[in-house]
């Protein structure tokens, strides 16, 4: 049986379980719960190999400085969660918001998350924001562009046309947060490719950093 | 299977083939564009015969579905298709521009699917396939099939006829013929299909004359046809086998994309996708014409009385606006009426598009369009009846919307330039200059008393021109911006609005593509002598250049400012834009504007060729890779061949004509001349 893993200690448990609940909700799968402190090396190195067991999916970990290093060595998605949450939506998840900046890589690290999502019926909602990087050489005329430019955006990153998709400029990690709140989002998913190098990750370490919200870091060779 | 055979030669000659063996699907539908073949206003997109393809299969040129900004180009039956089955998993695919064929043959099969098709440039409408495969895996199928989601009546008759009609009575009607035969394990299928816009009959006597003719013929006769074209129009560059091919794609999809019976609408993309649908912009008047008529003068002569034919609409659009005249739309399509959307987005952020209301500079860019065919083939009655006209009509409408201050100088307000950044600006130079432009041609035209109002009207326009600097000044308020500069933001090419958000690059001097500019490049005579450069030097830094007709234009500019290497690297953007997806929507069609300005870059920067009363100027200057530049092209009634080095230029004539080499005086060549360059930087 599939099973979502909860890591939490004792004081933060309840957080975390029901993350780690509406996570195996969605899809179908058990909790298994362990209370780990992430600061005793062990500890780490046995949660990170209970991650690596095949019936293991996904862990759910609460956001703190170890958390890093789980979420940067696991080959399975990590749920990140803020200290003290509250799901402000009650305890499912209804609606995701998943950052995509256009890569097919970045789209095929959370194409499965984003198939499981849709299957269990859950409402997606895909942003993508023009930075420096992504945003196009050529925007020819404004009553025009954006057609051809979505209709190839949602073929490279397999985002079917009923997938709701937000647009916004500037610097990703500044939107991505806001853009969950405003939407309602209960979870955001990112892909990332698990360097925390300087100046790698920007958009997940922001992110993560203040949303109030769960976060699914997604390993780019996932799954 | 002699006519796959056939092309083994040439399908290894890099410099005439685009060849490509990718699987990956989202370059395969680049592919389908990038493979378009067409002529005479018919037009079919690349897909592989197993699969409909991404885009429409078939567009005609003029004939549009839907109404207001909804018109779009109506897509045909489908002719394409065979039934293939199990479908090849890898091919390679040659597009041979010498003889306009699109080659197929699947990689790794011992009895491989080839095939051969070809839409004949010698039978307008006339489209021709030859497949052959393993007996097992190869079916003709249904010979027409349904475009899409669009409706199609159709029906079939015997030895593999069949017809459809989408659109109705106005719309497209294709007829098909296959025939299919069988040799030791190997069927070879021929489909033969004509389209029309007019009675079945005729569209039905088409295929029929083509099946009698027969593949081979066909083939033959087609292939005669771009020969003549290539004999005529052609790009050598030995030291740059990269900008020669892809220059000679340049020309090869305007000859597919532009043409039509009696007129030639041509869109945005052409006939090559369904982007921008079909809705004709400045792009053909200004940027795909000038290219066309150094072509085929008689298809750019069609492009012109498209607009001709929809002079009445014009005049009743310059009537609902409260002006005299003939007021042309910023999107055009069937009739002539204003298709442009009101909304629309920059990146993520919806906007009021206002171009339809604002970018009034296409009046004058239509009226330049046909003054320039009229010079460049010197055709004495060109400018006569309607076409006269409409010169004369669209002055009316400037010498009516043109505004008196009390000091007497002429204003034009609340308009948008070529630079669409900057919206609702008074006295936009290029709109200034380009109206003043028009009053004055139609002057001599019209004579007389209008002849005088004109003229006098056109002095008292302003032009932001500033003596002391050699600057034209964009618009009123522009030097007042803040004054940014492109690489303090990114690296260009880049769609600046959309990286920034339209509030904040407006407020800027960040130009989305030439403004000034264009006037040295269409009207340098209205502009003062000597500002080309120093315009060059100050708005090129501001230039974002995040429209795709940027890099051409300014290439052309920067060759003629004797900055060739500079203007090397933007014509490589240019040429490339397609053929590299730097836009990452060529699968929604060719960019055929920026295609034209590349070919005006080579013809007019770099050749530095120009018309000027009957007269050809030259003033090349080539990049210091290219040790010689040869092109062909059609002019004043003649073909011309010009093989141009450091130290000479090899001119070659059909027909005496009067050249002009940098300025010095004109001389007539007969036949073949030898003249010192004197300097080519």
């Amino acid at each position: 049986m599939t099973q979502v893993l909860a890591a939490s200690s004792r004081e933060c448990r309840d957080t975390v379980s029901s993350v780690a609940t509406a996570m195996a909700t969605v899809l179908r799968a058990d909790v298994r719960t362990v209370e780990v402190d992430l600061t005793v090396e062990d500890h780490a190195a046995a949660l990170l190999d209970a991650l690596e067991r095949p019936e293991t999916a996904v862990g759910v970990l609460l956001r703190d400085a170890p958390s890093w290093r789980i979420a940067s060595h696991s080959s399975k998605p990590i749920v990140v969660v803020p200290p003290g949450f509250v799901a402000v939506h009650g305890p499912a998840i209804s609606r995701v918001l998943l950052p995509l900046d256009g890569s097919a890589e970045a789209a095929a690290a959370v194409g499965d998350t984003m198939r499981l999502f849709a299957d269990a019926g859950i409402e997606l909602v895909i942003l993508h924001v023009f930075d420096e990087a992504t945003t196009p050489l050529f925007w020819d005329q404004a009553a025009h562009a954006r057609q051809g430019w979505e209709d190839e955006f949602r073929i490279r990153c397999s985002t079917p046309r009923d997938i709701r998709l937000e647009l916004r400029h500037g610097v990703p990690g500044e939107h991505v947060v806001h853009v969950a709140v405003s939407e309602g989002a209960d979870l955001i998913a990112l892909g990332w490719s698990q360097h925390l190098d300087a100046g790698r990750a920007r958009t997940v370490r922001a992110t993560v950093a203040h949303a109030d919200m769960p976060v699914m870091l997604v390993p780019l060779a996932f799954p | 299977m002699t006519a796959v055979d056939d092309l083994a030669g040439p399908r290894e000659d890099p410099a005439w083939t685009v060849q490509q063996t990718t699987r990956d699907p989202v370059r395969r539908r680049v592919d389908e564009t990038l493979f378009t073949l067409g002529a005479g206003g018919y037009a079919t997109r690349g897909a592989v015969e197993e699969s409909p393809g991404d885009g429409p299969a078939v567009l005609v040129a003029g004939v549009y579905t839907g109404t207001g900004p909804r018109q779009r180009l109506l897509p045909g039956p489908d002719w394409t298709q065979l039934d293939i089955a199990p479908a090849p998993v890898a091919d390679r695919r040659v597009l041979d521009l010498r003889s306009g064929v699109l080659v197929r043959e699947e990689l790794g099969a011992p009895c491989p699917v080839r095939t051969l098709r070809f839409v004949s440039a010698h039978r307008p409408g006339v489209m021709v396939l030859r497949a052959e495969a393993a007996t097992t895996r190869l079916r003709a199928g249904a010979g027409l099939r349904p475009p899409g989601d669009e409706p199609m009546s159709s029906g079939s008759g015997e030895e593999g006829r069949c017809w459809a009609r989408v659109g109705g009575d106005a719309g497209i009607t294709a007829v098909a013929i296959h025939d299919s035969r069988e040799n030791r394990g190997t069927r070879t299928v021929e489909r033969f299909a004509a389209y029309g816009t007019g009675g079945i009959e005729v569209v039905e006597a088409a295929v029929e004359a083509a099946r009698r003719v027969g593949f081979d013929r066909l083939l033959a006769e087609h292939r005669a046809v771009w020969a003549d074209r290539w004999a005529a129009v052609d790009v050598r560059i030995p030291d740059d086998p990269d900008v020669q091919l892809t220059a000679r794609f340049a020309l090869f999809q305007l000859w597919c994309n532009v043409g039509g019976q009696g007129e030639a609408a041509v869109g945005a993309r052409g006939l090559s996708g369904h982007g921008y649908a079909g809705h004709v912009f400045w792009d053909a008047d200004v940027f795909v014409l000038p290219a066309v008529v150094s072509m085929d003068p008689a298809l750019a002569l069609a492009m012109v009385d498209y607009r001709v034919r929809r002079l009445p609409a014009a005049r009743a659009a310059a009537r609902a606006a409260g002006y005299r005249g003939a007021r042309f739309p910023w999107e055009s399509a069937a009739d002539g009426h204003d298709v442009t959307p009101t909304s629309g987005d920059l990146g993520g952020q919806p906007v009021v598009i206002k171009t339809g209301t604002l970018e009034e500079h296409i009046t004058a860019d239509v009226a330049w369009a046909a003054w320039h065919c009229a010079q460049w083939t010197s055709q004495r009655r060109f400018l006569r009846g309607r076409r006269r006209a409409l010169l004369i009509d669209t002055a009316r409408y400037w010498a009516s919307r043109v505004r008196l201050d009390r000091d007497g100088h002429g204003h034009l307000e609340d308009v948008i330039g070529p630079d669409e950044y900057h919206e609702s600006v008074t006295d936009n130079a290029y709109t200034n200059v380009m109206a003043r432009w028009n009053l004055r041609t139609a002057a001599d035209l019209v004579g007389g008393d209008e002849g005088a109002t004109f003229r006098g009207l056109a002095a008292k326009i302003v032009d932001g021109h500033d003596a002391a600097t050699g600057l034209y000044e964009q618009f009123a308020g522009y030097f007042g911006l803040e004054p940014l500069l492109i690489a303090d933001l990114a690296r260009p090419p880049v769609a600046a609005d959309v990286l920034l958000g339209p509030q904040r690059i407006a407020a800027s001097q960040i130009s989305k593509q030439p403004d000034v500019l264009m006037l040295h490049h269409l009207v340098p005579d209205e502009t003062a002598p000597g500002t080309l450069r120093p315009n060059l030097d100050f708005y090129l830094p501001r230039t974002a250049h995040g429209s795709s007709l940027s890099p051409g234009i300014t290439a052309s500019l920067l060759a003629r400012a004797g900055q060739p290497d500079e203007a090397l690297r933007l014509l490589r953007i240019a040429l490339r834009l397609d053929l590299d997806d730097l836009t990452g929507t060529t699968a929604a069609g060719l960019h055929l504007a920026t295609i034209g300005s590349a070919w005006q870059a080579l013809l007019f920067g770099f050749a530095g060729v120009r018309v000027r009363r009957g007269v050809l100027h030259l003033d090349p200057a080539l990049p210091s890779d290219w040790g010689s530049l040869g092109v062909s092209f059609c002019c004043l009634g003649h073909r011309v061949r010009l093989d141009i080095t450091r130290d000479v230029i090899d001119i070659d004539v059909d027909a005496p004509l009067r050249v002009c080499l940098r300025g010095s005086e004109v001389r007539s060549v007969t036949g073949h001349a030898r003249l010192p360059t004197g300097r080519v930087p």
